[in-house]
């Protein structure tokens, strides 16, 4: 149920089944509505992989990464990590093997302590650890800078005197300092410039080589994720609606979503063609389904099967997953 | 580019200034011309001026910033020399600006139709019954569906593409003739996006609106601009129509920024091309082109002295040494 | 001593951290040293005075300030009632009001800031019983409750840190509080957090270094309160009880003679203006150093 190549003999260094997260609003008086934010999401990740998310604002990224970080730990489901259960273990544990997964957030300007150096900022894992000498930590805070290509002369510097694209290589080099093995990365590059984007993109990339590094990439931008993911997951509405291989989701998209996405994406060769999109965009958010598909308000193509029961994930071609009861029923769709 | 009829805005040399501690150059020379239902989108990344030089046209830049220098040339008048009380007139009801945070443009607390509505009351004595109709005739003018039912959401109930499609209606509510678009699709994800975008092109073709679309995107500038001009440490380093700066592009940072642009159809790469080095420290220009530093093609004049903008071919103006005259 | 000096001193120092932020500016300078004049008057007080502030000398009664007719360069500015020197009194009056304003200020905002912290960090029923113990202690009003405890206690400077202490906890609990909830939303929190940072080390180290400089300026001015609460009370009587000087009592001392040695009530008001002058003089500087910082980002 993940997608992954049957030849992989590693076990998954990350496994999520069936994660719910739902948060109580108030609705009337004395009661309070539940409000699924993730319902129902399942995916695993190997050792080196990267698992690309696409998802747009309001699906609910941020609580599904919060909720494998185990920051708000899930209402129901399980996340399993390098083997442990997350939801199993003592909080001390929990700790100790939540240093080999950090985030590297969206917001470049927050991330790193205001009022503390780059130095002090990096130094913290290992003070918080209680590893190395004092000379070790310093060594390892310079080897650290080195590798996300930051000079040294930025140690006594605060970080408000950096620009974005720097700051973000001083997070990433933070999340590095305990030797991860899987990095969530929360929309790391949507806050910067064109041109330092790609920057950050081949420094992940180079990272992922040199530290065999997993990586589950959440973004708005199919054309980064089409860089980095192995595989691609598309999010909408707290659930997954398709994973595949990278090249499969661009070539044989199958969910109408994923082919509305595609279809929206501004590209330059588009652009000198003519374009005609078949747009279609989630408009407010009282219209959440509670049965059903979550996208039976925006599918052009909905019948009456649609909205009596959730589709279910159901492998169309080989690691090609998609839960659409349109696509179940006709297994050859041409796309259009 | 088109006869002096049609051209709505002409901007020549406009130059605005911050006088902070040291004296920030944001738009430093930057002239282009607009006619009557075109769109021109003004492309560049952060700190390159774009944003200021729509600030400028409206005249809302205010101390430490000012215009030191250059025409603005609104249907024949010099809206530099405009008075306060004359550029009111012109604000809103000609010229229209919309940003680009659609969860900032509405106050929270109140409904969307009863912000529009007051938009419309405070420049129009009519009834709050018209000017309720005139807000959904608005709505309803930019695409939201059920016009009636967005009337009555909180910002916090809407999506931000919709909030963003009636802050066009708002913009449209005195008929304008030009509207400014800055970044309005940057805080976007890229459904909502493509609908504002068809929203642009829809508004143009029936009310004939010209628009200034500054953005960040290239991909997004050329699905609705008819001219690009490219904005680098707030000078124009090349300006000409679309299809011209896609197929043939002159400028080195107009080649490394359309290099740059991942693309869908684009197999994977090992390293992403990209542009080497930072955006420029506006406080500390570098001597000479602004490029100079990041500019694989630089030479030993350009970080002497500052390429000015020369004619390529009709149509075609670029600001680099490297390029000459046809 | 230029200003660039001084800042590159404070700045490697060890608090460097906050005085990095600080842009120097002429209300900080002009203010900072008024405080800083007055906090050395104070401190060295029993070398500054001329006389024992207790000292009677009822032959010498009611003389008034240096230059005015009846003056003596003896007593510069003159004396009281009871002959003893005004200049003294007041220099000892300066030191008591400096002291009682400095604690209780510490002593209040320290542990309203730390109640603030607890409860917005942790949220919950923790929250819920801090906040009540807040209303409660702000449904009294400062001064009732204020004479009230001085009544049945007797007046002492403990007993005045007390009551001060207690009337300005809870506002920085409040806002300590709504401001701890939404820092700690902060990305270098959750950061600190993934990292294995504890709670303790969230609030006390992380959140703390960005909180303290912020309540210290906003507690400086407090200072300034406090010392004309204080000169309230000893007006009343209610506070540091005569012989010991206070600006407070030295001002109630001269109530009677306000027509004929006007002086005596006159010079420590004068002393109360500048002071807290100066106080808020040095915050608005402050406030504005540490706000262009933020504009520059």
């Amino acid at each position: 149920m993940n997608g992954s190549r049957k030849n992989y003999v590693e076990d998954p260094i990350l496994e999520v089944i069936d994660l719910k997260k739902n948060f109580s609003v108030p609705g009337s008086l004395f009661r309070q509505r539940k409000v699924d934010i993730i319902d129902g999401i399942s995916f695993t990740i190997s050792p080196g992989e990267t698992l690309g998310c696409v998802a747009q604002g309001g699906s609910g990224k941020s609580v599904l990464i919060r909720s494998i970080a185990y920051f708000d730990p899930p209402t129901s489901g399980r996340v399993i990590f390098m083997g442990q259960d997350l939801g199993l273990i003592s909080k001390k544990k929990r700790r100790q093997i939540r240093s080999k997964m950090q985030i590297v957030f969206q917001d470049p300007y927050n991330c790193l302590h205001p009022k503390m150096t780059v130095e002090q900022n990096l130094l913290q894992p290992f003070i918080i650890h209680n590893q190395g000498t004092p000379q070790e930590r310093h060594r390892r805070v310079a080897e650290l800078l080195g590798i996300v290509g930051m000079s040294q002369d930025a140690k006594k510097l605060l970080p408000h005197q950096f620009s974005g694209g720097q700051r973000q290589r001083l997070n990433v080099a933070r999340a590095l300092a305990l030797n991860p093995r899987l990095l969530l990365l929360d929309e790391p590059v949507s806050f910067l410039d064109v041109s330092i984007k790609g920057q950050i993109l081949n420094l992940l990339l180079d990272l992922q080589r040199r530290f065999s590094l997993s990586y589950f990439f959440v973004a708005n931008d199919l054309a980064a994720l089409r860089q980095l993911s192995d595989r691609i997951a598309v999010m909408f509405g707290g659930q997954f609606m398709e994973i595949a291989p990278n090249e499969l989701i661009y070539a044989d998209p199958r969910h109408p979503y994923t082919r509305s996405l595609l279809n929206a994406i501004p590209s330059i060769k588009k652009g000198l063609s003519g374009f005609d999109l078949l747009a279609v965009a989630p408009t407010d958010r009282n219209n959440v389904q509670d049965r059903g598909c979550k996208f039976l308000p925006y599918c052009q193509k909905a019948n009456n099967v649609c909205a009596s029961s959730i589709p279910r994930m159901t492998e169309v071609k080989q690691g090609h997953f998609v839960a659409c009861h349109l696509v179940s029923v006709r297994p050859q769709i041409t796309s259009q | 580019m088109s006869d002096n009829n049609s051209m709505l805005l002409e901007v020549r040399d406009l130059k605005t200034y911050f006088f902070l501690k040291k004296t920030l150059k944001a738009v430093d020379g930057v002239s282009f011309t607009l006619a009557k239902g075109r769109t021109m989108a003004l492309v560049g990344e952060s700190g390159a001026g774009k944003s200021v030089t729509c600030q400028s046209i409206l005249r809302s830049v205010y101390p430490p910033g000012a215009i030191v220098g250059g025409n603005i040339l609104w249907k024949g008048r010099d809206l530099v020399k405009l008075s306060a009380r004359e550029m009111r007139n012109i604000r809103g009801d000609q010229i229209a600006m919309v940003f680009q945070n659609p969860l900032t443009s509405l106050n929270p607390l109140f409904t969307m139709g009863a912000q529009l509505s007051d938009a419309i009351l405070a420049h129009r004595r009519v009834s709050k019954g018209k000017a309720k109709e005139i807000v959904l005739d608005a709505l309803e003018k930019t695409g939201i569906n059920e016009p009636e039912i967005m009337y009555n959401r909180y910002p916090c109930e809407l999506n931000a593409g919709t909030i963003q499609q009636a802050m066009f209606g708002a913009a449209m509510l005195c008929e304008p003739e030009l509207i400014l678009a800055d970044e309005v699709t940057s805080n976007l994800d890229i459904l909502s996006q493509a609908k504002i975008l068809i929203t642009m092109k829809d508004i143009q073709k029936k009310w004939g609106l010209a628009f200034i679309m500054v953005t960040h995107d290239l991909g997004v500038a050329t699905q609705i601009a008819d001219d690009i001009l490219v904005m680098y440490g707030g000078r124009c380093v090349e300006h000409t129509s679309m299809r011209e700066l896609i197929t043939h592009p002159l400028h080195p940072y107009t080649q490394a920024l359309i290099g740059s642009v991942l693309e869908i159809e684009a197999p994977r790469m090992d390293v992403i091309k990209t542009i080497p080095g930072n955006p420029p420290d506006m406080y500390n220009p570098p001597n000479g082109c602004c490029f100079c530093l990041r500019c694989p093609q630089a030479g030993e004049v350009c970080s002497k002295r500052n390429p000015g903008l020369v004619v390529v071919s009709e149509n075609h103006q670029c600001a680099c040494f490297g390029v000459h005259k046809a | 001593m230029g200003r660039k000096e001084l800042a590159e001193v404070l700045t490697k120092s060890r608090f460097g951290y906050f005085f990095r932020s600080i842009q120097f500016n002429n209300s900080m300078i002009v203010g900072g040293i008024i405080i800083l004049i007055l906090v050395v008057v104070a401190i060295s007080a029993p070398c500054m005075a001329p006389y024992d502030p207790e000292d009677q000398d009822v032959a010498n009664s009611l003389m008034p300030i240096m230059s005015m007719e009846g003056g003596s360069s003896d007593h510069i500015l003159g004396t009281d009632a009871l002959g003893r020197d005004l200049l003294s009194r007041l220099i000892f009056g300066l030191r008591t009001s400096l002291f009682i304003g400095f604690a209780s200020v510490i002593i209040g905002v320290g542990f309203g800031t730390f109640i603030g912290l607890i409860a917005g960090y942790f949220g919950g029923w923790i929250d819920t019983l801090l906040m009540r113990l807040v209303d409660m202690q702000l449904a009294f009003p400062v001064l009732i409750l204020a004479v009230i405890i001085l009544t049945v206690a007797p007046p002492s400077i403990p007993t005045l840190l007390l009551v001060f202490s207690l009337a300005l906890w809870p506002v920085y609990a409040r806002v300590v509080r709504v401001w701890t909830i939404v820092e700690k939303q902060a990305e270098y929190v959750t950061a600190g957090r993934m990292v294995g940072a504890s709670h303790l080390r969230v609030i006390f180290n992380y959140l703390c270094r960005v909180l303290v400089p912020l309540v210290a300026i906003i507690g400086t001015v407090d200072i300034a309160t406090i010392i004309i609460l204080e000169a309230i009370l000893g007006f009343l009587g209610l506070g540091v009880q005569p012989p010991t000087p206070s600006w407070g009592n030295i001002i109630a001392d001269g109530r009677i003679y306000i027509t004929t040695a006007w002086w005596i009530s006159f010079l420590p008001g004068l002393a109360i203006f500048v002071s807290v002058f100066s106080l808020n003089l040095f915050v608005d500087g402050l406030q504005e150093g540490t706000k262009l910082e933020r504009i520059r980002k």
